[in-house]
């Protein structure tokens, strides 16, 4: 037994055959503590939304305390019709313009018509008390005279007085009749009870009228601002052939992939037809380099690719393209071996905070609403990972150098709504946004675009 | 519980799944590490980490081929790819080629005495002979597995043998020493 000679493969592989051995329990505490820990990390999205969250609350306060001003100075409008006309003539744009100057004409050439009837009223009553010997009816006629002074300055206040002045007449004509003394005056009377009428006619035009502008004002003033929350999936690619990493991947296959923005919009109604939005939303991209073969460099790397920062972690990898790999046979002990290098494929991540600046025109402006959208938008860089994908490893390799910090797209899309109500619009906007500069140095040919559908509902207030 | 309903919990991050595999794999994986691993505290890490991967890539498992397999090779890649990252694969300047029979005189040794030796070779002996020799990869899959040619792994190998077997004839002379003296 002692001197059998063994051969040593042998003897470890019958050893360790079953070998099997029990990990100290705190192995696990530690795993679960760290899967605790990724849960929690998953979990860390929300504050972004809280943070978007407090921004649009903080924005809806701030557009709703300002919309509650101008209401209060705009009830006014009755009282001083002529001071709200040059303020409406301010707020309102060119093309509600001629509609205010037409009620203006009218509300003035009303008013102007019925301080000339309350002067002639006045004329004809005074003519006419001075003619009578009752005081009674002098009393109760020079009370009408003041009511329709009064009408030129409040309306309702003269609406009530004006039922008085009904109230009054009959009961002032009785006390003419019993009295039977004042002949001369019952002819007046009818005459005078006509231009009661005539005045509370025009006061109705009025009224009508100064409803109309409030209505009018009202119903424009509903429609000027609105918020919009929106999510979108959007799909990143290229309008060209080549690689965001680098030339060498130029001819790799390569995809796109679909991610998710979110954000809210904030717009402007300019005119019925025309807003103007702004906004800020997150949005992620990602793009992967099929076909990169990785090897470890145990010559020490010689070939990295510039424009990725490598991580620590990656500093020992060679990455490079399976369909042109010079790299590879720059190593005598590789040459044949290029081939036997692991591949899988390259990921590239964006993550941006966008703000848009966005026109929107509305071409069929019914319950169903079909817009254009065009604009930029300014693009801050959030987040930058380049990685290493396949089926049994996944490495972060470091982040791309020739990303700009801050980027800019244009933005065109076509913008669908329904109307659900006055206050609230559900809106499907398919855009295409075209990213200007996303690249500060050796783009690799890479045009990149954004296409996503977004989805949300429209506040109106 | 079938094993295709445990991994299929684990594919929905289940934690209550996940321990049950951990449970039902820990000892089988935890014998890998320790093969691959300079000691215990190591090994201990490399499980650590292997199940996080573990448990973060089980949703490209495809249930195509064994799943034991599938969980060492995730655990092997991971000890691995630590090496890569720590550089630890530089070549020796001559290559031993020959696939030379290294034979040992005392067969009659325990495992935890055996696992002691394997674990105290250098870093790339130690890879090349239990990925060839314990878990039957071929030099070719190891050339590629550590980025090295085949000759680089024939000559480590037969580097590894020769390695242990002056360790253990040593050990076993000095013990020989000792008991006579």
């Amino acid at each position: 037994m002692m001197n059998e000679k063994k051969n040593i493969e042998r003897l470890f592989q019958e050893k360790f055959k079953d070998f099997e051995e029990t990990p100290p329990a705190q192995v696990w505490d530690s795993i679960n503590a760290s899967l605790d820990k990724k849960a929690s990390n998953k979990k860390k999205v929300i504050p972004i939304w809280w943070k978007l969250g407090g921004v649009a609350a903080a924005l809806v306060l701030l557009f709703v305390a300002g919309s509650v001003y101008l209401n209060s100075t705009q009830t006014n409008i009755p009282t001083s019709t002529p001071i709200t006309d040059t303020e409406q003539t301010k707020t309102e744009s060119s093309a509600e313009k001629e509609i205010i100057v037409n009620n203006k004409e009218v509300v003035k050439t009303i008013t102007s018509e019925k301080e000339a009837n309350s002067q002639t009223v006045e004329g004809t009553q005074k003519d006419q008390v001075a003619s009578t010997n009752s005081s009674v009816a002098k009393n109760t006629i020079s009370n009408d005279v003041y009511a329709s002074k009064d009408k030129t300055t409040n309306k309702i206040l003269s609406e009530n007085t004006s039922a008085v002045t009904q109230n009054n007449t009959p009961e002032f004509s009785e006390k003419v009749d019993n009295n039977n003394a004042i002949v001369a005056t019952e002819k007046e009377i009818p005459s005078e009870e006509n231009n009661s009428n005539k005045k509370s006619i025009l006061d109705v035009v009025e009224e009508m009228n100064a409803e109309e502008t409030v209505a009018f004002t009202e119903k424009t003033k509903v429609n000027r601002w609105s918020i919009s929350p929106n999510v979108a999936p959007v799909y990143y690619n290229s309008l060209s052939k080549g690689s965001p990493i680098s030339n060498d991947f130029a001819s790799n296959s390569k995809e796109g992939k679909v991610n998710m923005s979110y954000g809210i919009n904030l717009a402007y109604n300019v005119s019925n037809r025309l807003s103007i939005r702004s906004g800020v939303s997150n949005v992620n991209m990602s793009y992967n380099t099929n076909s990169v073969s990785y090897s470890p460099a145990i010559f020490g790397v010689s070939n990295r690719i510039s424009t990725i920062d490598f991580n620590k972690t990656a500093t020992s990898l060679n990455v490079a393209s399976t369909e042109s790999s010079p790299t590879m046979s720059a190593n005598n002990d590789f040459q044949a071996k290029a081939e036997e290098t692991s591949t899988a494929s390259m990921q590239q991540e964006l993550g941006y905070i966008e703000v848009p600046m966005e026109l929107k025109y509305r071409l069929v402006d019914k319950r169903f609403g079909v817009n254009i959208i065009g604009g930029f938008s300014s693009l801050f860089l959030t987040n930058n990972v380049v990685s290493l994908q396949s089926d049994e490893l996944a490495t972060d390799l470091g982040e791309a150098n020739n990303i700009n910090d801050v980027n800019f797209s244009t933005n065109i899309g076509l913008g669908v709504d329904y109307q659900v109500s006055n206050k609230l619009l559900f809106n499907l906007e398919p855009m295409f946004k075209y990213q200007l500069n996303t690249f500060s140095r050796e783009d690799g040919g890479f045009s990149p675009y954004l296409l996503g559908v977004y989805t949300g509902l429209s506040f109106r207030f | 519980m079938s094993l295709d309903q445990l991994i299929e919990l684990c594919k929905q991050q289940n934690r209550k799944g996940q321990e049950e595999l951990y449970k039902l794999f820990s000892r089988k994986l935890y014998s890998v590490c320790l093969k691959y691993s300079r000691n215990q505290a190591e090994a201990e890490d490399n499980l650590h980490d292997s199940f996080m991967l573990i448990f973060d890539k089980i949703g490209t498992y495809n249930f195509k081929g064994s799943f034991e397999g599938w969980l060492k090779r995730v655990t092997i890649n991971t000890v691995l790819q630590k090496y890569r990252e720590k550089g630890t694969f530089d070549v020796l300047p001559n290559h031993l080629e020959n696939d030379i029979e290294v034979e040992i005189e005392q067969p009659d040794i325990s495992l935890d005495y055996l696992l002691k030796c394997i674990q105290e070779l250098p870093d790339r002996y130690r890879l090349s002979f239990n990925l060839y020799v314990l878990d039957g990869y071929s030099h070719k899959e190891i050339s590629t597995m550590l980025g090295i040619s085949e000759g680089t792994s024939k000559s480590n190998l037969a580097r590894a043998k020769m390695a242990l077997r002056n360790k253990i004839e040593e050990d076993t002379l000095n013990k020989k020493a000792n008991s006579v003296s």
